[in-house]
């Protein structure tokens, strides 16, 4: 009799919901794990996802004749830029030039020219010209000469007649130029790198990723044209990363 | 004498508890607010208001504003909604969900606070910018977090002998 009566309490404890069951310690200890839990799931997620999208599908697409610096320099700044953007014009004409004389010139950073363009049918048409002049050996010169012939957005500095225009200037074959644009050679490259630099996290320009070369675990991303003194940290981090991973 | 102590007690620490659940709820709901707003932005491309250093836009803009895609300000929105949910769901007098409730609004609570903590990390290390609306949303995530551990050692929520009646 009193093996059945406690046979049958043991049956109504082991029916309570396990909560109720649980008293105050334990359900706080449950509830701490859980939560510590789903704090480490988040950060987690993050690290996987972030960013590394839109950087590993720039790696399908050559930027040859689009950098500056050594190849094999320990950090590398992914600059995405519009022509017709006026912070990225300032971005070139002081912040590029101190990093060029700090650590480009130094190797310790190789910087990667990327087109995302944003501003219109003008800023699509320059940036498929300076890979036609890539082509030729002269993006940086044609890159340089867009920038100083930046006038409001879509007003005809970079229409088809001044791309041309450009290219003559710079001694280019522009009979071969012309027919690299005609046949939208590198339409769909500017489409790519445009999206990819959104999908790395960018929604305007200039956008920036800061990474360790070889590795984008811990890249950083600048928006916009920041202070040379932001760069300057972010390049110090990454080069720490790279030495420790040496 | 030591029955009047008892009384007192018995009276006062039910009472702090109750205050504690209830200073829980607008809290909540200012974070939902922030949440919201944070997320219309986000969808809508309108510029973010932003006091302080300005840098709202860089860090709504950065790699770490979304998380496979969604919005970490509208994850904060539904985090929010469920401390919110939970702490109106504390207020129900006795039941297994009043039972509980308080101590999921500790772990939402704390989950958020150390989620939100690494996200500060991030923009003082990661993005080079501070926003005062995710400032203010993590300040709240950490007052939320203290009230709750507050009211669960207040109500006696922790004692191995906690029932409903108490």
């Amino acid at each position: 009799m009193a093996n059945k009566h406690r046979s049958k309490k043991h049956h109504q404890r082991s029916s309570r919901p396990l909560a109720r069951r649980l008293r105050g310690p334990g359900l706080l200890l449950g509830v701490i794990g859980v939560a510590v839990a789903g704090f480490v799931a988040l950060v987690t997620l993050g690290m996987v996802s972030q960013g590394e999208e839109g950087i590993e599908r720039l790696e399908g697409i050559s930027a040859e004749g689009r950098t500056l610096g050594e190849a094999n320099a320990p950090v590398t700044i992914i600059e995405f830029a519009d022509y017709q953007c006026p912070h990225c014009k300032e971005f070139e004409q002081d912040v590029a030039q101190q990093l060029q004389e700090e650590y480009i010139s130094k190797g310790l950073v190789r910087l990667e020219f990327r087109n995302m363009a944003l501003l219109g049918d003008e800023s699509y048409l320059a940036a498929q010209a300076a890979e036609c002049a890539n082509d030729q050996g002269k993006f940086w010169e044609y890159h340089d000469l867009l920038f100083e012939n930046q006038r409001a957005r879509n007003s005809g500095a970079f229409s088809s007649e001044s791309i041309v225009q450009y290219a003559e200037e710079l001694g280019l074959d522009v009979d071969r130029f012309i027919s690299c644009m005609k046949d939208g050679t590198y339409e769909q490259q500017v489409l790519d790198e445009t999206e990819a630099g959104q999908e790395a996290g960018g929604s305007g320009t200039p956008f920036f990723i800061v990474t360790a070369t070889g590795s984008s675990d811990d890249s950083v991303t600048l928006q916009g044209n920041r202070p040379f003194s932001e760069f300057r940290s972010a390049i110090e981090e990454q080069l720490a990363l790279a030495r420790a991973s040496q | 004498m030591i029955g009047a102590m008892v009384a007192e007690r018995t009276l006062v620490a039910p009472t702090l508890a109750l205050a504690l659940r209830m200073a829980v709820l607008p809290l909540a709901l200012a974070g939902m607010g922030i949440g919201a707003y944070l997320s219309f932005v986000h969808f809508s491309g309108a510029p973010v208001y932003c006091s302080g250093a300005g840098g709202c836009h860089t860090v709504q803009s950065s790699q770490y504003a979304t998380l496979l895609g969604v919005p970490v300000s509208l994850l904060g929105f539904a985090l929010y909604s469920a401390i919110f949910a939970a702490g109106l769901a504390a207020h129900r007098r006795g039941g297994q969900a009043a039972r509980v409730a308080p101590f999921a609004v500790f772990g939402l609570a704390l989950s958020g606070t150390l989620y939100s903590g690494y996200l500060t990390w991030l923009e003082l290390y990661r993005i080079y910018a501070v926003c005062a609306w995710c400032v203010a949303s993590a300040s709240l995530l950490a007052t939320i977090f203290v009230l709750s551990a507050a009211e669960l050692a207040a109500s006696g929520r922790l004692r191995d002998d906690w029932s409903d009646d108490m």
